[in-house]
């Protein structure tokens, strides 16, 4: 299994929630925390749960997510 | 790591983006950029003309070139763009405003010309930054700011419209569909002639709370249950009426495009006039 992290870059979120809305194992959360901008933005939690499909990158409409392989078997 | 993210045509510097959360519009931009990366284009090959509206802002976010044009008018400048340098790639980029209510008459005949251009155009069903008025797309009985009762009018069907006009190629698809928007602009952008995508879209400050659906995710799951493709839409007894969409590719044709038309027709008075034009 290949392994991932998914960072969710906070200033640029605005919290839409449309990352978690598309991800099978939930790894987005809300942060309950504000940005400078205002928004309540996301964070991405249990990264290590990340299955690397990709629907998070092709939905945020605010180029908010990071995704790098991290390696694995 | 190696996946396609079209990074390299976006302005990261001013970021974030303008429009409202969960908006469709950087969902399409998204697309469009891992389009250019896919088809490997050059940023000097590429023009991108963007008409008036939220969606017509997109040009602020991409490092192609890009002209930002008047209401309604991105495909005259497109047009005017395209036959003074034929080697570019030129898209257009208009809302359902910008594109078919008022500019309605220049998509008519760009599909009739069948101009070498690939036109994206997000439909959110309302005038987004002036303050969610109605257009030409939004469905009958549909509330909007001018319409608080309902719109008593019908709506275009925009690619029926564009294929029986005559363009080459027509598609749509919905923002839950990132990976096939993707694929639909890269189709777009292969075919010569007109190729026309609509981009079913929310406008998740106006349109969507006008009727009922408070949240980007409450919107998102309302296309993904009504934007179908045709095999599955063809199942829903009458699926129009009840606000199903038809998606994928719509329409494909081989016609021949404006400039090679505009050619041959030069060449034929050239040798007519026994050499050169
Ligand atoms: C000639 C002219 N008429 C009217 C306007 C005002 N105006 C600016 S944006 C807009 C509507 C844009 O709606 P749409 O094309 O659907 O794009 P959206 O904002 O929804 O992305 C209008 C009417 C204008 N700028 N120019």
């Amino acid at each position: 299994m290949k392994k991932y992290t998914v960072q969710i870059l906070s200033e640029r979120c605005k919290g839409c929630g449309l990352c978690r809305e598309v991800c099978s194992r939930q790894v987005p959360e809300n942060s309950g925390c504000f940005n400078r901008h205002g928004y309540e933005y996301f964070r991405a939690a249990q990264t290590e749960d990340c299955v690397g499909c990709r629907r998070c990158l092709m939905v945020c409409p605010d180029f908010s997510i990071e995704l790098t392989e991290t390696g694995g078997a | 790591m190696g996946h396609t993210n079209g990074l390299a045509y976006l302005r990261t510097d001013i970021l974030p983006n303008m429009w409202c959360p969960g908006c469709g519009n950087g969902i399409v931009l998204s697309a469009m950029l891992r389009a250019f990366e896919a088809l490997k284009l050059e940023h000097h090959e590429v023009v991108a003309v963007s008409g008036i509206g939220c969606w017509g802002k997109v040009d602020d976010y991409i490092t192609v070139n890009a002209l930002h044009a008047t209401h309604g008018r991105a495909l005259s400048f497109a047009t005017g763009v395209k036959a003074a340098n034929p080697r570019l790639r030129v898209l257009v980029l208009a809302g359902d405003g910008d594109g078919t209510t008022i500019g309605g008459n220049h998509l008519i005949h760009s599909a009739r010309r069948n101009m070498d251009l690939t036109m994206i155009m997000v439909d959110n069903f309302n005038y987004g930054m002036t303050g969610g008025q109605y257009s030409a797309t939004t469905p009958g009985g549909r509330v909007t700011s001018t319409t608080r009762g309902g719109n008593p009018e019908r709506a275009f069907d925009v690619c029926e419209l564009v294929r029986a006009a005559g363009g080459n190629y027509v598609a749509r698809q919905s923002i839950a569909e990132g990976a096939l928007i993707q694929k639909r602009i890269e189709e777009g952008l292969s075919r010569p002639g007109f190729s026309f995508i609509e981009v079913i879209s929310a406008c998740t400050t106006l349109y969507g709370p006008n009727n009922g659906l408070k949240t980007p995710v409450d919107m998102f799951r309302q296309f993904k249950e009504k934007c179908l493709p045709k095999e599955k839409y063809d199942r829903i007894e009458n699926a129009a009426a009840k606000g199903y969409l038809t998606t994928g590719v719509l329409h494909q044709a081989d016609a021949p495009d404006f400039l090679s038309q505009y050619e041959a027709m030069r060449g034929r008075l050239a040798a007519a006039k026994g050499g050169r034009a």
